[in-house]
């Protein structure tokens, strides 16, 4: 038998349905208010009543507030809502980055996939920029034209008057983080890692991590680009040192971390650009061509998504950047109105 | 009434009160107050408001620098208070003074048919 869900349990679930509909920068300031308010709602209401309320009464109260996306909806920037009612808004924006999101996921993974076969990075990298610009368009249209027969069909029929806080899904449990190594032992295990990278790239002898007994080696561009590439693995571990100092939040850290990814797409162009970066080493059998040019090629679908990777956190940084700063503004003038 | 009629009677009561809702809650934050207290004030003195047309209100002025607030604590409970800042002190004043004129304004004009009507007669 389902179990009746008990008052608090009926507020953290709409509390949370409003939350995942609110603004990421603002949701928990307003879902705290939100809920502060509901609070004092219901206990004005048991003080009315002279006895504590019951699930059902808890219920209506919350109906009565209203349904998650209506409450959510004038929280939201107005901006760019001409096609799609406030209300379903929220709703529309996230289906529209989910699907959009998954489809380059998987587009890009079959890329890397293709890359391992014959073809080469010339050819599926402008496939991948068209199929990604095509979804760009399609996507967004048929996800609008549902919307719009959604909203079409609530104006008809009226479901967001039918909902009930029953029903909404419940809050998920938090998970508890993984066990963090201390400090001390990452940046021992980091500097090893890093003397460990130094001697692989300069020790011509350390080549067997690359190539069995002398079967291949690095190309000539490889070989150029070692001290890069050394930097590279040097300034990327750096950014994990100074988490544990009080640099950590500071705003050049944002610089700091764009500055290595955009070094990092350079050195992996170069690289894609210059042609196979293994060649026969010493001990070369040439009836192993093939797996050479499989093993060239998974290299290069490394580096195609080592592109990818580097060049969403530049995005994610720089996003992160400018909400980071718009806050500081905020809180700059409340609190030189608090102080006159 | 028909329900086309009730429709354009209810915008034009919604449209009416908008722009009086912005003057109320302005006078009404001269002295601190979290939302909640404020929804019951306004609704005691004749002025229901939705608390989702009153929440979003009080942010929107508060991004307008209009209010200031800040979470305290009280009766157990974090709350948000909000007051009215320095500039919206002075927007309130000018926003009283247009509000006086326009009410004068309307009640001259709905006097002067009453008063050409009484002469005719």
């Amino acid at each position: 038998m389902k179990r009746e869900l008990t008052n608090q349990e009926l507020l953290d679930r709409y509390i949370h349905s409003v939350k995942m509909l609110l603004p990421p920068d603002k949701m928990d300031d307003i879902a705290a208010e939100i809920r502060s308010n509901l609070e004092s709602l219901a206990e004005d209401k048991a003080e009315q009543l002279g006895r504590e309320l019951s699930p059902g009464e808890m219920s209506s109260i919350l109906k009565q507030h209203g349904h998650p996306m209506v409450v959510a909806s004038p929280y939201r920037d107005p901006r760019g809502r001409g096609l799609i009612s406030p209300e379903l808004f929220p709703l529309y924006w996230f289906t529209l980055r989910a699907i959009f999101g998954t489809w380059v996921m998987i587009r890009v993974i079959i890329a890397v996939f293709v890359l391992q076969g014959t073809a080469t990075a010339g050819s599926v990298l402008p496939r991948l920029g068209r199929d990604i610009l095509l979804a760009a368009f399609f996507i967004p249209a048929g996800v609008t034209l549902l919307f719009a027969v959604w909203e079409y069909l609530e104006f008809k029929f009226r479901y967001s008057e039918r909902w009930k806080p029953e029903s909404l899904p419940p809050v998920p449990r938090t998970p508890k983080p993984p066990k963090q190594p201390r400090p001390m032992v990452q940046i021992i295990g980091q500097v090893v890692w890093l003397i460990f990278w130094a001697m692989a790239l300069f020790l011509p002898g350390m080549w067997w991590v690359w190539g069995g007994r002398g079967v291949f080696s690095a190309s000539e561009a490889v070989y150029a680009t070692r001290l890069p590439m050394w930097l590279l693995a040097f300034f990327g571990i750096s950014q994990l040192w100074l988490n544990h100092t009080r640099f950590a939040a500071a705003t050049w850290r944002s610089f700091l971390r764009i500055a290595v990814s955009v070094a990092g797409i350079a050195l992996a162009i170069f690289l894609l650009r210059t042609g196979d970066l293994l060649v026969a080493g010493p001990n070369w059998d040439p009836t192993q061509a093939k797996p050479l040019a499989t093993l060239n090629q998974m290299v290069g679908g490394v580096l195609v998504l080592a592109c990818i990777f580097w060049g969403l956190l530049c995005v994610l940084e720089l996003r992160r950047y400018i909400r980071k700063s718009g806050r500081r503004l905020g809180g700059d003038h409340q609190t030189a109105d608090s102080a006159s | 009434m028909a329900t086309g009629n009730l429709d354009t009677l209810e915008n034009l009561r919604l449209e009416l009160r908008r722009g009086c809702l912005v003057l109320a809650v302005l006078a009404q934050l001269r002295s601190e107050s979290h939302g909640y207290a404020l929804a019951k004030t306004l609704a005691e003195s004749g002025l229901e408001i939705d608390e989702n047309t009153l929440y979003p209100l009080l942010r929107r002025l508060e991004s307008q620098k209009l209010l200031v607030s800040d979470w305290r604590v009280e009766d157990k409970r974090n709350k948000r208070f909000y007051r009215l800042s320095e500039e919206g002190q002075s927007v309130l004043e000018w926003l009283l003074v247009e509000w006086r004129n326009i009410n004068g304004a309307v009640e001259k004009l709905l006097e002067a048919p009453l008063a050409a009507g009484r002469k005719q007669a």
